[in-house]
């Protein structure tokens, strides 16, 4: 990811990993780190750890006909982990929340039927001095693999049956004024593309437009490749949930 | 004396037409399975089944509502059928080390559960909406066929469907399963719940206690 922020001429860039683990069929847990480097005018390079994440998830409600999904989750991030001369906090910080998913192909809505809706709420509680933050995002997506499988056999190069455009909205609004803190409210819009075969593998990559002052200026780019463990080892111990429920005879 | 020695010709004629019929029969007849566990009316085309009875390539087998089928194939592999099916032995090669083996689901589910194999071989299911294949050595999986789409969900090992009309196909791994509908690509797979399989598992079932 490469952003600007305002009255700080830097230009930043995070390299993130996350390892997603099934614990149960409903249970996940999730672990996040990185570093960030940040590129300063008139000053030299640095480049540091991020904060150490670590995400709880549970699929509370699934309806496929509706194509319907709801989670709760439960992150934690620890402070003091990452370096502080790259902005990583010193206080950590818990954040219960909600993600859902809505497909639409249930609704009688012919080449409409592709659109998703997912979207997350959470609610950050900062230890010590750290501000609270309230959370949110939304995607909406139109699948084109979902419509070559689902709805119209198409004619198109077999590259764009696997791309799915997808332009997604984050938000943050500090809740609390702290005295050394920003309290303004964050919000970026990313649109962008991404792109599966059901190979095992997905790519995404968006543009980070920054919308208010607080945000930054200039525009940022975000690549993502994810990995699908469980599809590629499914009969490893690395690909399986750790407690898998009983199978008949 | 030369009426008895025509008669005697004459028979001998017949004999070795019918020992050629006979002949041609049994080559064409090529044993595919022993039916190992049946539970209802079960049929090939239209004669009843019973545990013991041989499958042959060419055979079309019909399993009732309600009823249920097991079948012990030549190289050990074991096809269990689930009520309102039919399926077709269309070939059943086994010449070892290798193997080459099509089947087709006209309705109704399967479960295929393919012996290991060490050379490259064959083991598909064809129905309306695509074929699926056996990736892996050895396999455990299921395949559905309904009128306008068939399901594939994979226990142990890879299957690849692939669509009759697009040509497009996925892989899927094992505890994965997707949806292929008639005149579109495949679904991209997903993981399926032990609770799918579970449902799957007591469709193919067979209520026969002496089953294997």
């Amino acid at each position: 990811m490469k952003a600007l922020k305002p009255f700080d001429p830097t230009r930043q860039t995070n390299f993130g990993g996350t390892y997603s683990k099934l614990i149960t069929e409903d249970l996940g847990i999730e672990l996040e780190d990185g570093l960030i480097h940040r590129d300063r005018l008139g000053a030299s390079s640095v480049t540091g750890a991020q904060n150490f994440r670590a995400t709880l998830q549970y699929e509370a409600m699934l309806d496929p006909p509706h194509e319907f999904l709801l989670s709760v989750l439960l992150e934690h991030e620890f402070g003091g982990t990452g370096d502080p001369a790259v902005g990583s906090e010193k206080h950590g910080a818990t954040t219960p929340g909600v993600t859902f998913g809505k497909g639409l192909g249930d609704l009688p809505i012919g080449y409409w039927r592709p659109l998703a809706i997912t979207g997350f709420a959470g609610y950050e509680f900062g230890e010590g001095p750290r501000t609270n933050t309230f959370q949110a995002g939304i995607s909406i997506q139109y699948s084109i693999p979902y419509l070559v499988s689902k709805v119209s056999n198409v004619n198109m190069p077999s590259f764009l049956r696997g791309m799915t455009p997808i332009t997604e909205v984050f938000f943050a609004n500090p809740v609390e004024r702290a005295p050394d803190q920003g309290t303004n409210t964050t919000l970026v819009v990313a649109p962008g593309v991404s792109y599966s075969r059901g190979r095992g593998w997905e790519l995404g990559i968006e543009a980070m437009i920054p919308t208010t002052r607080a945000t930054g200026h200039g525009i940022g780019v975000i690549a993502q490749l994810l990995v699908q463990l469980d599809y590629l080892l499914p009969e490893s111990v690395i690909g399986r949930p750790i407690f898998v429920p009983t199978e008949l005879p | 004396m030369p009426r008895f020695e025509n008669t005697n010709r004459k028979l001998g004629v017949l004999f070795a037409i019918l020992g050629l019929i006979l002949w041609v029969d049994t080559a064409a007849a090529t044993p595919a399975g022993t039916v190992v566990a049946v539970s209802g009316s079960c049929t090939d085309h239209g004669r009843v089944l019973d545990r013991g009875d041989a499958v042959q390539v060419g055979d079309t087998i019909d399993v009732p509502t309600g009823g249920n089928l097991k079948l012990q194939m030549t190289d050990r592999s074991v096809i269990s059928v689930a009520p309102d099916s039919s399926m077709t032995v269309v070939g059943y090669s086994i010449d070892a080390p290798s193997r080459n083996v099509r089947l087709s689901l006209t309705r109704g589910a399967l479960r295929a559960q393919v012996s290991s194999i060490r050379d490259p071989s064959t083991f598909e299911v064809a129905t309306a909406s695509g074929t699926a294949s056996v990736a892996s050595a050895s396999a455990d999986w299921f395949i559905k066929a309904q009128p306008d789409a068939a399901q594939v969900a994979v226990l142990v090992g890879t299957i690849d469907l692939r669509s009759a009309v697009t040509g497009d196909s996925v892989s899927i791994p094992a505890r994965w399963g997707t949806r292929l509908e008639t005149g579109l690509d495949p679904v991209l797979p997903r993981i399926w719940a032990q609770r799918e399989f579970n449902a799957v598992i007591r469709l193919t079932g067979t209520n026969d206690p002496a089953a294997l």
